[in-house]
């Protein structure tokens, strides 16, 4: 059985007239089992590669090695399917003749999988958009299988069809299965997949060259069948006459949930979290209050993660108004972490579309803030991957200037991994 | 009606024994009936009134009051135990009923279970605040007092504070104050030949054995034995002993006096253990609940208290040396008294790991003791750490309930109140609990 338990950190204690509370609300799933192997519903696992034409030759190859790779993780009675995607989408296995859209894993199914991921064959265009359309048919197929997750390998951007097309399947998509993105090589549109990955509750992440590609479907494989609570939501409450202000994962990764909020009651808003593994999660949860008196004590939220309509943990947000200036200037050090860290995201992906389009000055500032950023809040892996795009004068005053001749795929790591925070030091 | 409430039924606000109306919201008290708070006499020897429960039920269930206690001459022992298995009231702010975690389920305004904070207040010049603070989703800490309705009579004090590392802490710790309560106001078998391994007369190492003056014999000595059977039937109800039936009057000098106090604080603390032992289960859980102890016995100027862990015991007197009676059981009290400075002993990593306590593992659950004399007027306070974590020497205690009282007042169960509140604006770390009498000179001998 799934264990869940929750931290909060926060200063609690206001100033006089003080209305805006922050807390980190960390909450930690332990004992969480396999995917499918709980007693909510079956799982389900499709592969998604992208087999356009810019995949031929050793992308292709890996990309054989790299999809075996992840049939070997996927547990015995999973439902699973392998699609392979250009400027449509094919379903590969079972093979389209084949009676049932998805099939349970086993040995012989293995088997039969590896065969048919050995006939994949470069050729043709990229519509991303198409791929998620067939995933999503399959899924929707399965209903037995209520955990349902996708892995789309990209090494291109969305070129054979319009981005009202693939922002219109993404929204067909949402809610119906999560989707971990991978790009291989420098070809690929950051943003583009960051879109698809944010929506469907999922990772983006960089490739850089096609041998990685085995280890890195394997890692994501395992870590899927690792998820045996298959959907969990995040609910604040606040009290009558407060507002919650925002709502942002902040560990493992910077995530703005405000787009997925949805109401619950008339005090409470939910945000769908996807399935959990053993793992942490913290949140960043801002109120807005209406003063209360010096010595007033009052509840800012309830934070509750709830699993299949129960509540399985909750940690408690408060507002405590003072007028001892020792207490309400302090500010906690996992919000002030937390805040430097989604700013740095922030800012780095910003000075890099600045870059792209060629605004130099507003890149300089930008990136000169996010080396400030990621060396006050010890982000030493933001600070080497920065350093490789800028050249820093003052880290701690954040001058810097662009380097000349960047490395593209630095770039894209910069882009890709700026959502990736380090834990604040407890 | 009672004589005792803990809160107004009508807005909540706490109110204080013999008001007759609440002083917030003016409504009529003897005529609301029962309160939140039971008032239970029990009898000292010779008393008039006629218990019929033993004390500290933990939900005072169906024992009568035994109407004003002045009918017993003020030698009735009281106690003021609430029923704390209650729901939550209704949010004083908006008026919901709904708070599923001491927080209204509207509003957000705090709305305390009752184990989450109480307060008893047994007689005018004894009070105590038990709270959960701010960071503990549970209050762990437990209180029970008791004491006569004269102020130159006969109080204990008694403060467990649960482990919370243990599960169930909050519910041993419950139990164990009010099965050591038990055996403090039976006094059922003092004079007693001593029964256990008692130190004599006085245990804590290091401290002065008072030899105070006081007037040998007493109405409630010479009566020790008739009180006996009339409040037995607690579950820690102490055993009368070979020698209880016979009081030997006018023959007890101060210092045996307070070995005997001693002892019964002694039995008190083994009566908790008990207590803390039976919540365990049978077999006990993985993870056995346990507790620290303190209690303190005030009569005829003296003070003797008991203690196993790190919960405190001072004397506070208006002028003279403050003084922390009890002797932490832990590694800063260990270190401090091996001779580190108190601050920096407190500041360690590990000060507050206890060295003792109550429970199913517990070393040696026999409280140590200490007495003094109480020669002047001050304030007896026991508390947890919730309090002293933010004030610990004595004198800077004393400081602190002097200023507190220049704004609360005198009144005892303000000023618990005013302490704990005061706790929790320091921070509330950890559960606060705050129990007090007021000593005022002793008469005269004679």
């Amino acid at each position: 059985m799934a264990e869940f338990s929750t931290e909060v950190y926060q200063n609690e204690f206001l100033p006089a007239g003080g209305t805006d509370v922050h807390a980190v609300v960390s909450i930690t799933c332990s004992g969480a089992g396999e995917a499918g192997r709980g007693s909510d519903g079956e799982a389900a696992e499709i592969i998604v590669i992208d087999t356009s034409g810019s995949m031929a030759g050793d992308k292709v190859r890996a990309a054989q090695q790299a999809a075996a790779a992840a049939v070997d993780q996927i547990l015995d009675g999973t439902w699973f399917a392998i699609v392979v995607g250009t400027d449509g989408a094919d379903r590969l296995f079972p093979y389209p003749n084949a009676v049932s859209p998805m099939v349970r894993m086993e040995s012989g199914a293995r088997a039969a999988a590896k065969q048919a991921i050995g006939r994949i064959q470069a050729g043709g265009g990229t519509a991303i958009g198409s791929w998620l359309r067939l995933t999503k048919r399959l899924f929707q197929s399965t209903p037995q299988a209520t955990q349902r997750h996708a892995i789309l390998l990209t090494d291109g951007q969305n070129q054979s069809e319009t981005e009202a097309v693939l922002a219109a399947a993404i929204a067909e998509a949402k809610g119906l299965f999560q989707c971990d993105c991978r790009g291989v090589g420098a070809d690929w549109n950051v943003a583009e997949l960051r879109g698809v990955a944010t929506a469907l509750l999922g990772t983006v992440d960089l490739i850089p060259s096609a041998a990685d590609m085995p280890a890195a479907f394997e890692t994501l494989m395992r870590q899927a069948m690792g998820r045996g609570v298959s959907d969990a939501t995040l609910r604040v409450w606040a009290p009558q006459g407060a507002q919650v202000l925002f709502v942002r994962q902040v560990a493992p990764q910077v995530e703005d949930l405000t787009n997925r909020r949805f109401d619950v009651n008339p005090l409470t808003v939910g945000f769908p979290t996807g399935a959990w593994g053993d793992e942490s999660r913290d949140f960043h949860v801002a109120v807005r209050l209406a003063a209360k008196p010096i010595g007033s004590e009052q509840l800012a939220a309830r934070a509750q993660l709830v699993v299949a309509d129960q509540v399985v943990t909750q940690g408690l947000v408060k507002a405590l108004w003072s007028d001892d200036d020792a207490l309400t200037t302090r500010i906690n050090p996992a919000v002030a972490h937390y805040t430097g860290q989604a700013e740095l995201a922030e800012v780095i992906q910003e000075g890099l579309a600045a870059k792209a389009s060629g605004d130099e000055a507003t890149a300089t500032v930008k990136l000169g803030r996010a080396v400030q950023l990621a060396q006050a809040t010890g982000n030493d892996e933001a600070t080497a991957r920065l350093r490789k795009v800028v050249d820093v004068e003052d880290a701690g005053a954040g001058t810097v200037r662009l380097k000349r001749n960047v490395d593209k795929l630095d770039e894209m790591a910069l882009d890709t991994s700026s959502t990736k925070t380090t834990r604040v030091k407890r | 009606m009672n004589p005792v409430l803990q809160v107004c039924p009508a807005c909540q606000a706490p109110v204080s024994a013999g008001e007759l109306f609440c002083e917030g919201c003016g409504a009529d008290l003897a005529a609301a009936g029962s309160g939140a708070g039971t008032g239970i006499a029990v009898p000292v020897p010779g008393g008039a009134s006629a218990p019929t429960e033993g004390t500290g039920s933990g939900s005072g269930s169906g024992a009568p009051s035994p109407g004003d206690p002045a009918a017993a001459g003020g030698s009735a022992v009281l106690v003021d135990a609430p029923d704390l298995t209650a729901q939550a009231s209704l949010c004083p702010s908006c008026g919901s009923s709904e708070a599923p975690d001491g927080y209204c389920g509207h509003c957000g305004t705090p709305v305390p279970l009752p184990r989450d904070h109480w307060r008893e207040q047994p007689a005018p010049w004894v009070a105590a605040v038990c709270d959960r603070g701010i960071r503990h989703p549970h209050n762990e800490d437990a209180v029970a007092v008791a004491a006569t309705t004269a102020a130159d009579g006969f109080a204990a004090l008694v403060v467990c504070d649960g482990v919370s590392s243990s599960r169930g802490s909050d519910v041993a710790s419950l139990a164990a104050v009010r099965a050591a309560l038990d055996v403090l106001t039976g006094r059922v078998s003092r004079p007693t030949a001593p029964a256990l391994p008692v130190p004599a007369p006085v245990s804590a190492p290091g401290l002065p054995v008072p030899a105070p003056a006081v007037p040998p014999g007493s109405a409630a000595v010479e009566g020790a034995a008739a009180g006996n059977a009339a409040v037995a039937g607690g579950p820690g109800s102490a055993d009368p002993g070979p020698g209880s039936g016979s009081p030997k009057p006018g023959t007890i000098s101060g210092a045996s006096r307070a070995g005997q106090l001693a002892e019964l604080l002694v039995r008190s603390g083994i009566a908790a253990n008990d207590a803390v032992v039976a919540t365990a289960g049978d077999p006990p859980a993985a993870n056995p609940p346990s507790c620290t102890f303190v209690a303190a016995v005030v009569e005829d100027g003296l003070l003797v208290a008991g203690w196993a862990g790190d919960s405190r015991a001072y004397w506070l007197p208006d002028d003279g040396l403050p003084e922390q009676v009890s002797a932490d059981d832990s590694w800063a009290g260990e270190a401090v008294a091996a001779g580190i400075p108190r601050e920096d002993a407190e500041r360690a990593p590990h000060a507050h790991a206890i060295t003792r306590w109550l429970g199913v593992d517990a070393p040696d659950p026999a409280p140590r003791t200490a007495a003094r004399a109480l020669d002047r007027a001050g304030w007896v306070l026991v508390c947890s750490d919730g309090l002293w974590n933010y004030c610990s020497a004595a004198p800077d205690l004393r400081e602190l309930v002097a200023d507190t009282v220049r704004l609360a007042g005198p009144d005892p169960a303000r000023l618990a109140s005013a302490l704990v509140d005061w706790a929790k604006q320091q921070g509330g770390h950890d559960n606060i609990t705050v129990a007090l009498a007021r000593v005022t000179p002793a008469p005269a001998a004679g």
